[in-house]
């Protein structure tokens, strides 16, 4: 009998990958063929080598150990990095805010409170700058309302995050 | 694929780690054996068993669909021990190493566990990944075909030039016992 199968289709055979009516046309034809059939037993002598020998590769018992370490790791730095670009995006959201305050007109009280600092910074005359900045009402004023609204802000901060504990 | 490890895929994906770590015990001697059967070296597959889940982990969120999950993670393992073989040339030291074992080969006892993993080293890469997909993985050909971005039929004809390979290079030791 003439055999007609090469080498790929009949390994495609042995693995259940042909058409089905392929299949079983070659399965009919390799009943009756020693040569596919000896190919065939090829086949399956080296498919169930490797799948013995690979039966005997195990992994160690502190493969699963590492792995969780490793995974842990990742978990933190991952946190890490979010956290990272929280702090960084507040940050330029303040410096932004800054920004847009110091160029409105609310901006003036700001310079205007600065200036009375500068000369402290500069001269080292702490007690007649101090003078200077003291004797100008409107900074004392300005100051005040900026330490009030600095205080309701940290109590609103204290209260958010302390029933975001007990939620 | 069962619906207990389709469920803990989409616990692992929102964050779950205990569900990670369920999946990894479903899939880890898979990967370790195929990275094994690349690299033939233990320590070098386990450092690399580990990567490949490290990076499942990471990329996990992205996976649409759970179904393809064990080609998925068979795709990232053949990547990672390509990669390997790639940048520390390992393929060249494989084959130094491979001509060392034929000086030694009549000096020690044969074992089949290394006449395999001599032979298997002896095929090129394409047809070891081909052959260790097929038989370790029991992927199908269009699996196999996805994850190594070829054609069924390149598929089919490395497969078959694998098998004929490693058969002949059975023989020959064959022989020579």
């Amino acid at each position: 009998m003439t055999c007609f199968v090469d080498g790929e289709t009949l390994s495609a055979y042995a693995d259940h990958e042909l058409e089905p009516t392929l299949w079983a046309t070659i399965h009919d034809h390799v009943q009756s063929c020693t040569e596919c059939q000896t190919q065939l037993q090829a086949i399956a002598t080296v498919d169930t080598a490797i799948q013995q020998w690979m039966a005997t590769i195990l992994l160690p018992e502190s493969f699963d150990d590492r792995l969780r370490q490793q995974v842990a790791m990742v978990r933190q730095k991952h946190h890490l990095r979010a956290l990272l670009l929280v702090m960084a995006l507040m940050t330029g959201f303040i410096v932004l805010s800054l920004i847009v305050l110091w160029l409105s007109t609310w901006g003036n009280v700001l310079q205007t409170f600065l200036a009375g600092w500068m000369p402290a910074l500069t001269s080292g005359s702490w007690l007649s700058s101090l003078w200077g900045y003291a004797g100008n009402v409107w900074v004392i004023v300005y100051g005040g309302v900026f330490a009030l609204i600095a205080l309701f802000g940290l109590r609103w901060l204290l209260i958010s995050s302390k029933s975001e504990v007990t939620s | 694929m069962n619906r207990d490890d389709r469920n803990l895929i989409v616990q692992a994906r929102s964050g779950d780690q205990e569900a990670f770590t369920r999946l990894v015990m479903n899939y880890k001697q898979y990967v370790y054996r195929t990275i094994y059967g690349m690299v033939a070296n233990a320590y070098d597959a386990q450092d690399l068993a580990q990567e490949t889940f490290i990076k499942a982990y990471q990329a996990l969120p992205t996976l649409r669909d759970e179904t393809t999950f064990p080609t998925w993670l068979a795709r990232i393992a053949i990547h990672v021990s390509s990669d390997f073989l790639r940048k520390k040339q390992r393929q060249k030291e494989l084959n130094e190493r491979l001509f060392h074992y034929e000086k030694l080969e009549e000096h020690r006892q044969a074992s089949t566990r290394w006449d395999l993993q001599d032979a298997l080293l002896r095929l090129s890469e394409e047809q070891r990944t081909v052959l260790l997909l097929r038989t370790v993985q029991e992927l199908h050909y269009e699996e196999i075909a996805q994850i190594m971005n070829i054609p069924i039929g390149t598929v089919r004809s490395r497969l078959y030039a694998a098998r004929k390979k490693l058969h002949e290079l059975w023989q020959e030791g064959e022989d020579e016992r």
